[in-house]
């Protein structure tokens, strides 16, 4: 492939937590177990960590926890190192993984711990409903009328089927891919496939997308240890991955800021930015986790990166191109936040866990010859987008 | 305002709860060419991407309601 760019970081480890509802846990435990199992599979201890950075949105609101960081460090023993926690909506967790590459390619740590948690379950759906919908801008018009996350991708789908001529039945192929996905993956909130026909006979939720095109509320967190490549070197890091690039934009903050609705254009500024900083082209990516929180979601997604041309996207995961197996480039193996689920502040970190498993050769839902990951994190509206390029070492 | 409608959604359950009526929200590109977001309860059976609409916005804090045009 002959990539040029110079790679400074790498993960060096990972932890996850099963994604569903963990009703004997709290927040702060579900962060803590993900940190300590990230630990335990860098084979370093907490005296290594030099910080430790968590994404999380709605730790106050749902989770009942603020301080998140500061508690995760006490609870995995890492004494005064510092401590931050990133904030941007469902990007969160991708967020505090930039930080952290950003500060040990800066030189200013060698070691630093990423955190992803959320825990949503516990609270009413309408007030997890209620606090999700507020990623806008409150003072738009949207938000005042009602909006609510499932309808703006509901609005976008409404678009894509009328730009593209896409049947609406087509919606359900996304799901059922990606629940046939998570079907193999042991940390998935949805390890159960779904036939078309339940998807398309699931009750409306926000027309045209039904209960299946919607990811679910869910708790869970995933961590990771990142590394500067001298220090992964000298300490003899067991399989790290390389980290290529990082991208992150902002965007429209409402529905009525967009100036397209098959698009979502902080995704395409955050994804141009990764490629050119890793010298690679989407041709070049063999799986992507992408952040399908709605089926159309996966459309937008695959066109706005570049995986495939506009209009394209419904047409080639109803032909298959995007399962295991089934083309270049493997689309959501983990099950995506369909199926995997969808604690927020932890997908980030989650999707990254995925496709380190991925370069390691560890994935439940293995990509054959997988070389060249990406990870495509998107917050309310496409507000923040957060792109992250890996490659095996 | 006046506008035409870039598309819209019937949301089943949202904000009100699920035991609501279904409401609809709407994106309009207005005649300025500027985007404005509305609201639209009872009969949605008009809805249809294309369509003119009339935008009200009596601006008390209310959400502004569409209309057929």
């Amino acid at each position: 492939m002959g990539r040029v760019v110079v790679v400074r970081s790498q993960v060096v480890g990972y932890g996850q937590t099963p994604f569903g509802r963990a009703e004997d846990k709290t927040l702060a435990d579900l962060a803590a177990q993900a940190a300590q199992d990230a630990l335990e599979s860098a084979g370093v201890g907490a005296d290594a960590v030099e910080a430790i950075f968590v994404g999380t949105y709605a730790g106050v609101a749902l989770g009942r926890q603020g301080f998140l960081a500061a508690v995760v460090a006490s609870r995995v023993g890492a004494g005064s190192v510092p401590v931050m926690a990133a904030e941007g909506a469902c990007a969160s967790g991708t967020l505090a993984f930039h930080q952290a590459v950003a500060a040990i390619e800066a030189g200013v740590h060698d070691v630093v711990l990423v955190v992803g948690a959320e825990k949503m379950t516990s609270a009413p759906t309408a007030e997890v409903t209620s606090v999700l919908a507020s990623a806008t801008d409150t003072a738009s018009g949207s938000y005042r009328a009602g909006l609510t996350f499932p309808g703006f991708f509901a609005l976008l789908a409404r678009r894509y089927l009328h730009e593209y001529g896409v049947d609406a039945d087509q919606l359900a192929d996304v799901s059922v891919k990606n629940r046939s996905h998570g079907a193999h993956n042991p940390y998935a909130h949805f390890q159960k496939p779904i036939t078309r026909e339940e998807a398309l006979g699931a009750r409306p939720i926000a027309e045209p997308l039904r209960l299946f095109d919607c990811s679910p509320v869910s708790d869970g967190a995933a961590a990771l240890v990142v590394a500067s490549k001298e220090w992964a070197r000298a300490h003899g890091a067991v399989r790290p991955v390389d980290i290529l690039a990082t991208g992150l934009a902002s965007g429209p903050v409402s529905a009525e800021d967009l100036e397209s609705f098959v698009s979502l254009p902080a995704v395409v500024t955050a994804a141009d930015a990764a490629f050119a900083r890793a010298g690679i082209t989407p041709a070049d990516v063999d799986v992507a986790e992408v952040h399908d929180c709605f089926t159309v979601a996966e459309w937008i997604a695959l066109e706005d990166l570049g995986l495939f041309e506009r209009g394209a996207a419904a047409a080639a995961t109803s032909d298959g191109v995007t399962h295991v197996g089934g083309g270049s480039c493997t689309i959501n193996p983990s099950g995506g936040l369909l199926s995997k689920g969808h604690p927020v502040g932890a997908t980030g970190a989650a999707q990254l866990v995925e496709i380190v498993r991925q370069m390691r050769g560890e994935s439940h839902n293995q990509v054959d010859g997988a070389d060249v990951g990406l990870a495509h994190n998107v917050g309310g509206t496409g507000g923040v987008a957060a792109i992250t390029l890996l490659a095996a070492a | 305002m006046t506008g035409t409608i870039t598309s819209f959604t019937i949301i089943h359950i949202g904000s009100q709860g699920p035991e609501a009526s279904p409401y609809a929200v709407v994106v309009a590109q207005a005649d300025d060419g500027a985007s404005r977001a509305a609201r639209a309860d009872g009969d949605l059976s008009w809805l249809a991407i294309g369509t003119p609409v009339d935008i009200v916005d009596d601006g008390d804090g209310a959400p502004a309601q569409c209309r057929p045009r």
